[in-house]
């Protein structure tokens, strides 16, 4: 077996085969880090690489399994995870030099997971500083790049999760999504990006940006790699007060491909505002298929759509700036400049204006509660456009000049507000050659209906089998 | 009609306001940029009052049990 082979297969096709013996995760980790010199030249995204510590994993991985003592089917996988998940022992950085050198004592309980279940951690990945922006640029650790077209945005905050998965450097990439920077960086990549509910997965040992809107997820090339993933990292913890003592299926069970029953809303507000119409073809046709492929397709209003950026902006921005206060007053000048403007735009907003928001967002969620009982999921763009190029502040859309980061968020801000599962699955290339994502969200807790529907779609495409020319 | 005296004084307690957050204030252009910013921003809020939120009760209710 070759080793590009390697590198690209699934983690859910891989596993069978080193449960079984026929390949090591040795060569597992060799391929990915062979993947890696070859293509992180150009797409930057680790910030920190650790083969040796990873060869050494994978060698008692091997012998573990064969001496019997076959973990699960995460044993011996390559995991990279944003480099805001504390890691015992490795740098922690946050995506910033201010932190250049921290290094925690003790793994956040989603790194926990993953060694108990023998994963084996390659690396640190690059992010937007302190997950605050959904671009991926970084100043201090340089910027990531799109493995589709190196000269355009990977997405963020996660970006090397993006590009590490699309790129075969990683099987399985974590991200945390507080606006966006789960699934954004996975349709601009051309992966699928899972947001599960919040409290569904544990915040526990990552550095915070919205303590009430920050949500773990799985970022991974298929649909079945998102529920094995789903299957280790998911569940309550009680270092994380917020994770909900609420079942865990076997998310793999949701994986029939069969979508008979389900009844999907089409969010006709999503459909009105400024989006690029070669996307909204993309999605519109994706949602279509999902119709032929035996769901019931309606159209839904969501009203409060509108008041999704407002809601976000005043929570996101009083929190975040709440959450790094102290680094702002103390080491402003050597956070990247765009996210230092942020935090202090953050300041300026009162106790009064938060709590409305925070009333708002009940409003907000209550409405989207009610259009849940009539259909199973809501479905729509990811991003209304295809990656813009690296830097650029202002994106046309439709002959008008928007800025970015309210452009990127206007979709996925949504689903933090609720706390909804939320995903982006791979839905085709525009006529630039990059990659759509289509999404789908669910009832809270229920991740599996998201997965079947967004397995289903991907199993009647090749979509999530093309590769980046690189 | 405001003068140039409101706009002074305005400009001041942004300032004043800035500095009580702890922020350097010695650079002008920086103070006037973030100003704009700032408003920019508090223009966007104001468009949560639009919301009907009676009934809506903050979840910063403190709840004993968690703790």
């Amino acid at each position: 077996m070759t080793e590009t082979q390697l590198h690209y297969m699934s983690a859910w096709e891989l596993s069978g085969l080193i449960r079984d013996g026929q390949v090591s995760p040795v060569d597992v980790v060799a391929a990915c880090l062979a993947r890696i010199e070859e293509t992180e030249p150009t797409l930057n995204s680790f910030i920190t690489l650790l083969p040796e510590q990873a060869r050494a994993a994978a060698r008692r991985a091997e012998d573990e399994i064969q001496r019997g003592n076959y973990r699960g089917p995460l044993h011996g996988i390559p995991v990279g995870l944003k480099d805001l998940f504390n890691t015992a022992g490795v740098r922690t950085t946050s995506g910033t030099r201010i932190y250049d050198t921290y290094v925690p004592a003790q793994d956040c309980t989603v790194a926990a997971r993953f060694s108990q279940a023998g994963a084996i951690l390659l690396g640190k990945l690059n992010m937007h500083p302190l997950a605050f922006g959904p671009t991926g640029e970084n100043g201090d650790y340089g910027h990531m790049h799109n493995p589709w077209n190196p000269e355009r945005i990977t997405g963020g905050s996660s970006g090397g999760s993006g590009s590490a998965a699309s790129a075969g450097q990683c099987h399985i990439t974590m991200g945390s999504d507080t606006g966006g920077s789960v699934r954004i960086p996975a349709a601009l990549c051309g992966i699928v990006g899972l947001k599960p509910t919040y409290g569904r997965v544990s915040r526990a040992g990552l550095t915070p940006l919205s303590w009430c809107l920050d949500h773990p997820g799985p970022m991974v090339r298929t649909v079945e790699d998102a529920a094995l993933t789903m299957n280790v990292i998911a569940g309550p913890d009680p270092r994380d007060p917020a994770t909900a003592d609420v079942p865990v299926p076997d998310y793999t069970a949701a994986l029939t491909g069969d979508l008979r029953g389900l009844r999907i809303g089409v969010v006709k507000e999503y459909f009105e505002t400024e989006l690029d119409s070669g996307v909204a073809d993309l999605v519109q046709r994706a949602i279509a298929e999902l119709g032929e492929l035996g769901a019931e397709i309606v159209d839904v209003s969501l009203p409060l759509y509108e008041y999704a950026q407002p809601i976000s902006n005043a929570i996101l921005s009083a929190e975040a700036t709440a959450a790094h206060r102290d680094v702002l007053l103390s080491d402003g000048d050597k956070l990247y400049p765009p996210v230092r403007d942020r935090l202090e735009e953050g300041l300026f907003i009162s106790a009064a204006e938060y709590l409305r928001a925070q009333q708002a967002r009940q409003v907000f969620c209550a409405q989207v509660d009610d259009l849940l009982q009539s259909v199973d999921l809501l479905a729509g763009p990811v991003e209304p456009v295809t990656a813009p190029v690296i830097l650029e502040r202002r994106i046309d859309v439709g002959g008008e000049s928007l800025p970015a980061v309210p452009l990127l968020t206007k979709y996925t801000r949504v689903y933090n507000i609720t706390g909804s599962p939320a995903i982006s699955v791979p839905c085709g290339f525009a006529d630039d050659g990059l990659p759509v994502g289509l999404h789908l969200a669910g009832r809270n807790f229920d991740e599996a209906t998201v997965l079947r529907a967004a397995y289903a779609y991907q199993q009647a495409n090749d979509w999530h089998t093309r590769r980046p020319p690189l | 009609m405001s003068t140039d005296s409101d706009s002074t004084a305005i400009e001041q307690a942004f300032r004043q306001a800035a500095a009580d957050n702890g922020l350097d204030t010695s650079d002008t252009q920086r103070m006037a940029d973030l100003r704009r910013r700032v408003t920019l921003m508090r223009q966007g809020l104001a468009r949560l009052n639009e919301i009907d939120v009676a009934g809506a009760e903050s979840p910063s209710v403190f709840v004993p049990a968690r703790r």
